[in-house]
């Protein structure tokens, strides 16, 4: 059984340092795999869930909460991926100074680099508890090389993922 | 707000990009409540708070246009049916998820979805990769090391994530203060 007040923390510990919808990856990875909360493949499921659903991939960490404690989970990892980002509103105010302050922009460029680099050892290691094989490996270099060029929607190209694992995996 | 929110959260099914590019359409392009010069610089200043992107971006945006309660509004308007309807897939999933053809066609959009995160990461990646390169030859190679050491450092040593995200932010900041003082010094 997980405690709920520690689940809240550690995704708003991971959302509150990481850039991006998919930047608290690595952190609850960590976290959550640690305590024996979530395993690899709940990680999968939720990033896979995350794309598929409708608004910010980052909602993939609601999926995430409710594979490890169901609606009640979902709803912590919802308020716990709100809050860091409305730390904007603040900014904002004080918009000028601090946009125009080179070691801020620095740290922020060094947590997005940062996250770039680390989430996809990250999905590596969640999607590879599946195993490779050779149909995994083209869906992911055929769906990588298709929505770099942006000419597909996104959802045409789970579908034909899904599709083509229907055939494959069954 | 709310209904128009809504309505670009749930266009969306298959990835946070196109929502960015409907919430545009509705609200520079068909209403003009914004500026596109507003525009640009308010998605600057969302890449500054940390989290997801859209959520700051629609809060600021439903704040400047009518204070706390259209950032309320936004935000409930945005979130409220996505997160319902990412809990009844999930939910969905649980439940089906020992039938066969459906474990099957997630095992693929697994892999799929794999694809799409790297273009994310690449996407967040690039403009702050070009970002070093304008800052001069120093900071440039300086990143280049610094991206490598930390997927390296993630993918062999153990190290807490957290640790290594803050202290690559930190070395960055130094970094790009260090280059401006230098340049300030520079002979022109």
């Amino acid at each position: 059984m997980i405690d709920p007040f520690a689940f809240f923390l550690l995704v708003l510990k991971a959302s509150l340092f990481s850039s991006g919808g998919q930047g608290n990856l690595p952190s609850l990875h960590e976290d959550l795999v640690g305590r024996g909360w979530a395993g690899n493949q709940d990680f999968a499921q939720a990033l896979a869930v995350g794309q598929l659903a409708p608004g910010p991939t980052g909602l993939w960490t609601v999926a995430l909460g409710y594979f490890v404690a169901g609606i009640t989970g979902a709803g912590l990892a919802a308020a716990a991926i709100i809050l860091p980002p409305l730390l904007v509103l603040p900014l904002a105010r004080v918009h000028g100074r601090f946009s125009e302050n080179t070691a801020a922009r620095g740290f922020m460029r060094g947590l997005g680099l940062a996250v770039a680099a680390t989430v996809p050892v990250i999905v590596l290691r969640v999607v590879g508890s599946y195993g490779y094989d050779l149909a995994g490996a083209l869906i992911a270099v055929g769906s990588f090389a298709v929505l770099l060029t942006r000419r597909f929607p996104p959802i045409a190209v789970l579908g034909t993922g899904a599709a083509i694992g229907a055939l494959v995996y069954r | 707000m709310l209904v128009l929110w809504s309505r670009i959260g749930l266009q969306s099914f298959g990835g946070g990009q196109s929502v960015l590019l409907y919430a545009y359409e509705a609200l520079v392009v068909r209403r003009s409540w914004y500026t596109a010069e507003d525009w640009s610089q308010d998605w600057g200043l969302c890449q500054l708070a940390p989290g997801v992107n859209l959520i700051s971006f629609a809060g600021l945006i439903g704040f400047r246009l009518s204070g706390p309660k259209g950032a309320v509004a936004s935000l409930a308007g945005l979130l409220v049916p996505s997160i319902t309807i990412t809990v009844a897939m999930a939910a969905a999933y649980v439940r089906l998820r020992d039938v066969t053809v459906i474990r099957a066609s997630v095992h693929g959009v697994l892999f799929a979805a794999a694809g799409g995160t790297f273009v994310n990461a690449i996407r967040v990646g690039r403009p702050l990769l070009l970002a070093s390169r304008r800052d001069g030859r120093p900071v440039f190679l300086f990143t280049l090391l610094a991206v490598s050491a930390c997927a390296g450092l993630a993918l062999f040593a153990r190290l807490p994530v957290i640790g290594l995200l803050i202290g690559t932010a930190c070395a960055m900041a130094i970094a790009v203060v260090l280059n401006r003082r230098r340049m300030a010094l520079a002979p022109k």
